[in-house]
């Protein structure tokens, strides 16, 4: 039966969040790749083709990135070592997974931080694209600031998993998918 | 900062991190920031670089290949390829091993990774292997090894990455991965015929006409996607970037009539994976390039050309060495982050060696070939372990033959640049 109340909502709450990044994630890469398609055929098709486009897709792909990397943390895609893991008893690798999702978390607080930086230095300087879109560059550094950020959230997220009565430790993929 | 100061804050912040658990791209983003921080004293550069290394048109190859190798896998695409590739040639002495093999050349062309290989020619092939008599772990090694064509054959994911970072034309990186990877495939091939000449049993009958009709003609779509990426490719009508675009695109298309059986929520989760995967990678490649930066300015590859210098070590001495230093990292690391770790200190080296960029490139490909199956991070290994039910050791057991083979094939390519660069202009 589902849960109601409070705990009720907060899970389909998170639930509802993470549909959103995956969705948002899938839909900025395939979107990008139609895109691209769509100026190929453009361009071979009827000779015709617009080059931002492809600056377009480039910057959504870097958007589909920094929101996917949280998702990779929640799905256990990212790639990682994870020999010592496998040695170890099933407290040992709660205390080394939350260690590792400390540490994790520190690095990506400083991701925000270096991203947010970014992003506010080329508003001040209304940095725009060396292109001819002239497009102010600024909405796509805040993905890395925004990348870190949501990363942030799924790392806590994480951590509270990882020590949650009767939770079971998911087999961490290593490198899930990787090449 | 001097040099031995230097090479241990960026070799042992990123051995710690990488060892507590630390995903490998933000272990190197971290590393590399932590370097540029104590120098210069700003942070936002290591965000600054970070974006700087995605903001690139080759760089969207990877996703792009990786999400239609996804979509091809799960969309049944690879068991119209098999059906089609047994049809013809299943009776032959070698019989449905050596279909796995010519069939992972095939999706080898479509498909830039090992492990996507390893799992999608598996998980279709490997119960038919033991339901036609062959043994496990036969089947298990043959099929953990052949993977490894995924990489070498274009498109390659590593091989795009190595571009990106060498600045080499990914064209010819490609073009330069095509006799090894069909070579390697040969000698694949032969291996199982003189193997398993005696297991008649596993033969199957000779298919009819009308059997093979059908299965081709089911297979046409799917045989058709390599013609269209390399030819298009070699033919100067796409870049590799525009090819992958092509190659999401039209498999969607022809695996559309699957996912409308599977259902919406199959396909998203397919999509979801393949772009997730993707981001993964983008994140090592992002955060190597954070790495890649400290390391050229702390000046360590620089020393180490110079120390190689005074030790006036000759080029087939250098190779030897690089390949052992890359079978003991392939050992513990996968393909991207060894790639990607290595590639800033190797490329000024084999520059001062004289030694060709891209026959290089291939030689580390073959290298990462055997990573891919070497514990203990071996991870074609832990696929086959996952798709076969039975331990990583069982599928190490039925690699080592295979691995005697993909030995020989280094030493063949490490000391004949020819077989690299005989399409290489």
């Amino acid at each position: 039966m589902a849960e109601t109340g409070p705990r009720g909502w907060a899970k389909s709450l998170l639930r509802g969040w993470d549909v959103l990044c995956d969705g948002a994630t899938g839909l900025l890469f395939v979107g990008g790749a139609v895109f691209m398609f769509a100026m190929v055929v453009t361009r071979y098709g009827f000779a015709w083709s617009d080059p931002s486009v492809e600056i377009v897709v480039r910057y959504s792909m870097i958007w589909g990135t920094f929101i996917g990397i949280s998702a990779g943390v929640r799905y256990g895609v990212n790639i990682r070592f994870t020999l010592i893991e496998h040695v170890l008893n099933d407290r040992g690798t709660r205390i080394l997974r939350t260690l590792a999702h400390v540490v994790t978390l520190l690095i990506a607080a400083a991701l925000t931080v270096s991203g947010y930086t970014l992003a506010d230095e080329t508003l001040m300087f209304n940095e725009v694209m060396p292109t001819a879109l002239r497009w102010p560059i600024w909405p796509f550094h805040v993905s890395v600031c925004a990348g870190g950020a949501l990363l942030c959230i799924q790392l806590i997220r994480s951590i509270v998993d990882v020590w949650r009565a009767g939770a079971v430790l998911a087999e961490d993929a290593s490198a899930g998918g990787a090449v | 900062m001097d040099i031995l100061s230097a090479s241990l804050l960026l070799v042992g912040s990123l051995a710690v991190l990488a060892i507590i658990g630390v995903p490998i791209g933000l272990s190197l983003a971290a590393s590399g920031a932590a370097y540029i921080y104590i120098i210069n004293g700003v942070l936002p550069v290591s965000g600054g670089i970070m974006f700087s290394a995605l903001d690139k048109t080759p760089v969207l190859a990877i996703p792009f290949f990786i999400i239609a190798a996804e979509i091809l896998s799960r969309g049944g695409a690879i068991k119209r390829l098999v059906s089609a590739v047994d049809s013809l040639i299943g009776h032959l002495p070698g019989g449905l091993a050596v279909v796995a093999v010519v069939s992972t050349i095939i999706f080898s062309a479509m498909c830039g990774s090992s492990i996507a290989t390893a799992a999608a020619i598996g998980v279709v092939v490997l119960p038919e292997l033991i339901q036609r008599g062959y043994p496990q772990r036969f089947s298990l090694g043959l099929i953990a090894m052949s993977g490894g064509l995924g990489i070498l054959i274009p498109p390659s994911i590593p091989l795009i990455i190595y571009g990106l970072v060498s600045n080499e034309s990914i064209g010819k990186l490609f073009q330069a991965g095509i006799v090894p990877g069909l070579l390697f495939g040969a000698l694949l091939c032969a291996y199982v015929i003189v193997r398993t000449w005696s297991w008649r049993e596993t033969r199957r009958e000779r298919a009819g006409f009308a059997e093979r009709r059908d299965a081709l003609v089911a297979a046409t779509d799917v045989l058709l996607l390599p013609v269209i990426i390399l030819g298009s490719i070699y033919g100067g009508i796409f870049t590799p970037t525009e090819a992958s675009a092509v190659a999401v695109v039209y498999a969607l298309v022809i695996t559309a009539a699957e996912y409308r059986q599977q259902g919406l929520r199959r396909f998203v989760t397919v999509i979801a994976r393949g772009c997730i995967t993707s981001a993964a990678i983008l994140l090592v490649l992002a955060g190597a390039a954070v790495f890649g930066y400290a390391m050229t300015d702390s000046g360590i590859p620089q020393s180490l050309v110079n120390w190689i210098t005074e030790q006036k070590l000759a080029a087939a001495g250098f190779l030897l060495a690089a390949n052992i230093l890359l079978i003991f990292l392939g050992m513990f690391l996968e393909v991207i982050s060894a790639l990607l770790i290595t590639l800033p200190i190797f490329l000024p080296l084999i520059a001062l060696m004289d030694i060709d960029p891209i026959h290089f490139a291939i030689v580390i490909i073959i290298n990462m070939e055997i990573a891919a199956v070497t514990p203990p991070i071996g991870l074609n290994l832990f696929t086959l372990s996952a798709i076969g039910n039975v331990t990583v050791g069982e599928v190490f057991r039925g690699t080592a033959p295979f691995l005697v083979l993909a030995f020989f094939m280094l030493g063949l390519i490490t000391y004949v640049p020819e077989i690299s660069l005989v399409l290489v202009d």
